[in-house]
């Protein structure tokens, strides 16, 4: 019998947390810095460490993107309680819809890389694949082989 | 036939997951495994849909398998 399961997925980093350590020591801080880059790279965005709010205002980020497009900045905190992952921009302005994407993508790209990881982990030989869509811009397609 | 997992990771952290030539039950306890390593990246999936595959699924798998096969012994 096989089957097909489909998920909501969330990031939590609180497995460091859980054993007392510092967060920045989770296995997940090190995959969202890699998803973060790999969002930069794809979106043609810088990777800094604060935003600026509509006053100008600069804010302090475990990682910011920002761009021509997003001039102010979206950043990215990992809570030091909870592992929680939150988003922080100022969208004011009309910002809202290329702030999601980038938040979209940099959860995609967090997910690709973590099942890539699984699937190998698992002794799967694993092949990857990315393909263009109109709507959710790309769909990555992770085939696992045992 | 292999094992084989096939992963679509949509926007906004939607995934689908499709097991294959699993026997039995133990596409089940592969789920499970795969959540398990998945969870200890910090990425907790929340399953929303479990399906069974149906037997005519299945069978168009196995079938499809069997000419792969075919088609290798005579080229």
């Amino acid at each position: 019998m096989s089957h097909i399961s489909s998920y909501r997925a969330n990031i939590k980093l609180e497995n460091a947390i859980e054993r007392g350590r510092p967060v920045e020591e989770d296995p997940g801080w090190e995959i969202l810095d890699q998803a973060i880059w790999t969002t930069a790279e794809e979106l043609n965005l810088d990777v800094s460490h604060s935003i600026r709010d509509y006053y100008g205002r600069s804010i302090y980020c475990d990682w910011s993107l920002s761009g021509p497009n997003v001039p102010r900045g979206i950043g990215v905190n990992v809570d030091r309680n909870t592992g929680e992952v939150v988003f922080v921009c100022d969208s004011y302005g009309g910002y809202e819809r290329v702030v999601g994407e980038i938040k979209d993508r940099i959860v995609q790209n967090y997910l690709a890389i973590c099942v890539t990881r699984a699937l190998s982990a698992l002794n799967y030989e694993v092949e990857v694949e990315e393909v263009p869509h109109p709507i959710e811009g790309k769909k990555v397609l992770v085939k696992g082989v045992l | 036939m292999p094992r084989r997992i096939d992963v679509e990771i949509g926007r906004n952290g939607e995934i689908k997951v499709e097991y294959s030539g699993f026997e039995g039950e133990t596409c089940f306890e592969e789920k499970e495994a795969l959540e398990k390593a998945l969870k200890e990246m910090g990425l907790w999936a929340i399953p929303i849909t479990i399906v069974r595959k149906t037997s005519s699924q299945i069978s168009d798998e196995i079938g499809m398998e069997q000419e792969k096969r075919e088609r290798v012994a005579h080229p």
